[in-house]
């Protein structure tokens, strides 16, 4: 096995000292910092990702896997400076809404996005909808993600795409929805551009809204 | 024609797997939800209610004049905070709830959350555990004035009594003190911390309802343990076997003990639990530990649909629930929910084995005239034969 193929494997595996140490062991052998990332993290947690949808893997075991990706990306944080940008697929900008504070799911999600390739700016829980068009204004993502675990907050989701469009900015961005309560019928009511159940139908409707599927 | 029942006998006899005259029905709020529909109702509003369930689930103990003019069945009523107070305000303007979590106000729309922050045992260690200022569940605070009150609701009214006397749980009140996300990555990295956790959570749960059950268990047709929340929408939050290993050797003995305990007082009384979620794979589990009544039954979570959970385990199990409060309640027009009555009628209701009621607490989204409905139409489908 090689060394990204045993990174891999170690992230799928939640070993998070082996992941560390096998991006260390990769970096020794000059494999450059996005590689390390994309063929070897974000590959195990593609499959981290596959396994949670098929149902063999809980949040236990995700949450796990993701602190080993996360330490092995911390290591190579120094190499990437400035290069990470034209390696990413696309920007995804993400934040649970005003009012909500639950964040597993989105924290999920992010992994998900990470392992797909993409720059995610994670704007945290109880974002105001202002908060988001001024970030998304100033950091210009490619796709905006609105998550609302209650359903006394999926109003804040029509809310907040209804200030993106008095700033006249809706048109500049894709603006997905989800979270548990959140249906396909809700996402068309409030005009959002795409709606997934889980973390991974959300990376491909995302591919997809950017025609990269 | 059906003898009609009183509201005891009526959920009674549900929960013991016969057929009464009509379907129980059942009742959960939250504070702003409760204030809205007394207002709809005509009745009087006051500023406060004393904390319902636990001190920061912002649910209410639904009053009986409402249970009345309603013509529900069952009256919830329960332990209070050790020092008998709410919330307190530490020093960094946090509330702090009897188990010493800092929480914060989460407004939403028409009401708010009580949100865990900090959580106090993030960087504990199995010795920390000890010097821990737990909950007292032998307080005089927790239970003064529950015996009068217990019995004058017994003695004056025909209701049926539920009772929650533990004010956290095991796994739920764990993420509450550990934090969410470390107690599930715990659970790999840390199986002895998580053990002695639980051992401890287990420890007070079983004190309040020890303390709670002797004290007013031959009132009661239903003891509800400590809220736990073991499922998302789609599936368990964790494994089978994590559940098995790490949760259910604690729900065993905590079940265990107050199931005990409350046949002793009352051989008909049943053991409520209530878990969200897509909670399928364990439900055999439940059983075994001692649920009789699964809370609530949640018809939109994946692999827990009402016909399939009925049909497999409706010889052993009742539920409480079913009205889905995520999207039918909120969003739906009064039709589509008296549609959706019907349908769970049909599907949860014949044999008995069912009180109906929200899938979850009736948050401030929804419309007051949705609940009615919602129990208009459970009356008029719920006349025991079923014939729908």
């Amino acid at each position: 096995m090689s060394v990204l193929e045993q990174l891999a494997q170690s992230v799928i595996e939640g070993k998070i000292n082996e992941a560390v140490s096998m991006t260390q062991q990769a970096l020794a052998e000059e494999i450059d910092a996005v590689t390390i990332i994309q063929d070897g993290l974000a590959a195990g947690m593609n499959e981290v990702g596959r396994r949670f949808k098929a149902g063999e893997y809980f949040l236990p075991e995700v949450m796990v896997s993701a602190k080993s990706m996360s330490k092995g990306v911390e290591l190579l944080e120094p190499y990437l400076a400035g290069d990470e940008n034209s390696n990413t697929v696309g920007t995804f900008m993400i934040g649970t809404v005003k009012g909500d504070v639950h964040d597993i799911g989105k924290n999920i999600l992010i992994m998900m996005f990470q392992g797909a390739g993409f720059k995610v700016i994670d704007l945290g829980v109880d974002v105001p909808p202002e908060k988001f068009v001024q970030a998304a204004v100033e950091q210009k993502p490619d796709i905006v993600g609105l998550c609302a675990l209650l359903s006394t907050t999926m109003p804040m989701q029509a809310k907040t795409i209804a200030a993106f469009e008095q700033a006249s900015c809706r048109d500049q961005f894709k603006i997905m929805v989800g979270g548990a309560p959140v249906s396909q019928d809700w996402s068309d009511k409030i005009t959002a551009d795409g709606y997934a159940a889980d973390a991974i139908e959300a990376v491909d409707m995302a591919k997809e809204l950017l025609g990269i599927a | 024609m059906v003898k009609q029942m009183t509201s005891r006998e009526r959920v009674q006899t549900a929960l013991n797997h016969q057929e009464p005259d009509r379907v129980p029905l059942g009742m959960w709020m939250t504070l702003g939800a409760y204030k809205n529909f007394r207002e709809y109702l005509g009745l009087t509003v006051k500023d406060q209610y004393p904390p319902g369930s636990t001190t920061w689930s912002m649910d209410v103990h639904v009053e009986p004049d409402v249970i009345e003019k309603l013509g529900l069945d069952v009256i919830r009523i329960g332990s209070s905070t050790p020092d008998g107070q709410g919330f307190k305000i530490n020093e960094n303007g946090f509330y702090v709830d009897e188990w010493s979590v800092p929480r914060k106000k989460v407004e939403y729309e028409g009401g708010y959350y009580m949100e865990d922050v900090n959580p106090p045992l993030k960087d504990a260690t199995i010795a920390d555990l000890e010097d821990y200022p737990w909950p007292d569940p032998t307080a005089d605070g927790c239970w003064n004035g529950l015996e009068q009150k217990a019995k004058r609701l017994f003695t004056e009214t025909d209701k049926a009594l539920l009772a929650q006397f533990g004010r956290g749980g095991i796994y739920e009140q764990a993420k509450y003190l550990r934090g969410h996300e470390q107690i599930l990555m715990d659970m790999i990295l840390e199986p002895e911390f998580v053990h002695a956790l639980f051992a401890k959570l287990c420890q007070v749960e079983m004190k309040f309802n020890e303390m709670g059950i002797k004290l007013i268990g031959k009132y009661l047709t239903q003891v509800r343990m400590s809220p736990e929340d073991l499922g998302n929408q789609d599936n368990l939050q964790i494994s089978p076997k994590t559940f098995r290993e790490m949760i259910k050797p604690y729900y065993t003995k905590s079940f265990g003990l107050a199931s005990k305990l409350l046949k002793e007082q009352n051989p008909h009384a049943k053991l409520q639990f209530h878990s969200c979620g897509a909670i399928y794979a364990i439900v055999p589990d439940l059983i075994e530990c001692g649920m009789e009544v699964s809370d609530p039954m949640q018809p939109i979570a994946k692999g827990v649909e009402p016909a399939r959970l009925k049909q497999e385990f409706g010889d052993r199990l009742s539920w409480w629930g079913g009205i889905d409060v995520q999207r039918t309640l909120p969003l739906g027009t009064p039709e589509q929910v008296a549609a959706e009555v019907r349908t769970r009628i049909k599907e949860a209701a014949p044999g008995g084995g069912y009180i109906l009621s929200s899938s979850h607490r009736c948050q401030p989204d929804i419309p007051s005239q949705n609940i009615t409905t919602m129990y208009e139409a459970a009356k008029e489908y719920g006349q025991y034969p079923i014939k729908l």
